[in-house]
């Protein structure tokens, strides 16, 4: 009687330790998987962060960088822009959440369309601000803005 | 998968668990601060970037305005727009003259008295010959004063000529 | 048989064997590692990218102030003179030392050409015409180091 107790006793204990183990275990587990989940959003945003910055930042300085470099610069609506430079004209639009761009030759009138893509953004803004032409290029929550002389 | 402790009591096979957790934890505290550090200089990293070229982008509109008007006082009207900014003006005795203000800003480049995280300092100094001026733009860090940006321009603006 | 015998042979393995933990700790962590590194590199790139082009700004304007400079210079000899077609005007303008200076004599001015440095492979190339009522900025923009000069861009007419 008292052998056969104490092989109760020993089977209760081996399925205390063993529900024991395997909850340590699944806290274990589930531990993890938020670990790996929370890295996982973190790597997201930090990753979409740089995406929109890059996007709206890159667009600002490529549409400064080319006014810089061009004869002539002139608005031709809120969001498109129109550089002249010697035999060929570029236009510079949003259409469709991206910034395009399209080149035409002197004597052809430039529209807004089949150009090629160059940065994804929510926004593209052209404004004349006294003498200089403001950019302003919204990705996500970010915006960017910069003031280029306007020449011509 | 057959673990190799089969046979070992169900107390010590309990005790070895426990025993592997410790060691496992104690591991993966490790790795865990490593990799903690990365994700942070990566955020850190990020927010610094977007700071520089809200940075690079205010300065470069400052040194735009600044080549159209020639003035200091205006430039930061077009920029941050009309506020009483401080603006402290030296007259030369033998000609010339020089202005500096220390202007608060947020992270985004927004004038802001109340939230200084960072300090843009503007020094314009007129040159020889006249109509020439150079504007001195320097970025510092609100907390430990730290250089994060810099950029020298320019206008050259004569009574009979204009720069366009 | 005896029940001691009994329960030891009903009797299964308690818990968790060893290793698991092991193995979903190399495995967490190996994700871990690979997010962080992913994650850092994003930043590093976008850090890099950030500081060329805030420093290509810095350049931008340093050289633009130089230009300028250069401009104040060639204004001040040039108003000094009202003939364009003194020589010592053209003495005076060969002291400044400009890159690449052309100067074309009109029949009501004088028209100067230079070009600033910005970098190894770009340059502001400036066109100035002086006349008696002060000067015109006709060209003021970033070339390519070595661009010649006019050269219009072959633009493809659908031919």
């Amino acid at each position: 009687m008292n052998s056969f107790n104490s092989a109760e006793s020993k089977r209760l204990g081996e399925t205390v330790s063993s529900a024991a183990s395997m909850t340590l275990f699944l806290i274990f587990a589930v531990c993890c998987l938020i670990i790996i989940s929370v890295a996982a959003t973190a790597y997201g945003r930090i990753s979409g962060n740089y995406e929109n910055t890059f996007d709206s930042t890159a667009a600002v300085r490529y549409i400064t960088n080319k006014m810089r470099a061009s004869c002539g610069a002139e608005i031709v609506s809120e969001n498109e822009l129109l550089l002249r430079d010697i035999g060929y004209s570029t236009l510079i639009y949003h259409s469709d959440g991206a910034v395009y761009e399209r080149l035409f030759p002197d004597g052809e009138t430039p529209v807004s369309s089949g150009g090629e893509r160059l940065f994804s953004a929510e926004q593209l803004l052209i404004e004349e601000d006294g003498g200089l032409i403001r950019i302003t290029v919204r990705d996500g929550e970010d915006v960017f803005t910069a003031c280029c002389r306007a020449k011509g | 998968m057959r673990s190799p402790m089969k046979s070992a009591p169900a107390g010590g096979k309990l005790n070895l668990f426990l025993m592997e957790m410790i060691i496992v934890l104690f591991f993966f505290s490790i790795a865990s601060a490593v990799i903690l550090n990365a994700f942070a200089a990566s955020d850190r990293l990020s927010r610094e970037s977007g700071r520089l070229e809200r940075m690079s982008f205010c300065a470069q509109s400052a040194a735009e305005i600044f080549s159209e008007t020639g003035s200091l006082s205006e430039t930061l009207e077009k920029l941050f727009g009309s506020n009483s900014y401080e603006i402290l003006n030296i007259d030369f005795e033998g000609g010339g003259y020089a202005s500096e203000v220390k202007l608060p800003l947020t992270e985004e480049c927004a004038y802001s008295p109340e939230n200084a995280e960072l300090y843009m300092l503007v020094s314009v100094e007129s040159e020889e010959p006249e109509g020439l001026s150079e504007m001195h733009i320097v970025f510092t860090d609100g907390s430990d004063g730290e250089v994060l940006y810099e950029i020298i321009a320019g206008a050259y603006l004569p009574k009979k000529g204009t720069v366009s | 048989m005896d029940v001691k015998e009994k329960v030891r042979k009903n009797s299964r393995p308690a818990g968790i064997g060893t290793g698991y933990l092991s193995l979903m700790m190399i495995f967490v962590t190996l994700c871990l590692t690979a997010l962080a590194a992913l994650s850092f590199s994003a930043a590093e790139n976008g850090r890099r990218f950030s500081v060329r082009s805030a420093d290509y700004t810095a350049e931008y304007y340093a050289a633009d102030l130089e230009a300028k400079r250069m401009l104040a210079e060639l204004d001040t000899i040039v108003s000094g003179y009202s003939d364009y077609r003194d020589f010592m005007l053209f003495a005076e303008l060969d002291e400044l030392d400009l890159d690449g200076e052309e100067y074309f004599i009109l029949p009501d001015g004088l028209e100067a050409f230079w070009e600033t440095p910005i970098n190894d492979r770009q340059n502001i190339s400036c066109k100035v015409r002086f006349s008696a009522d002060g000067f015109e900025i006709l060209d003021w923009r970033t070339v390519s180091a070595g661009e010649i000069e006019e050269a219009p861009l072959g633009v493809w007419l659908g031919e």
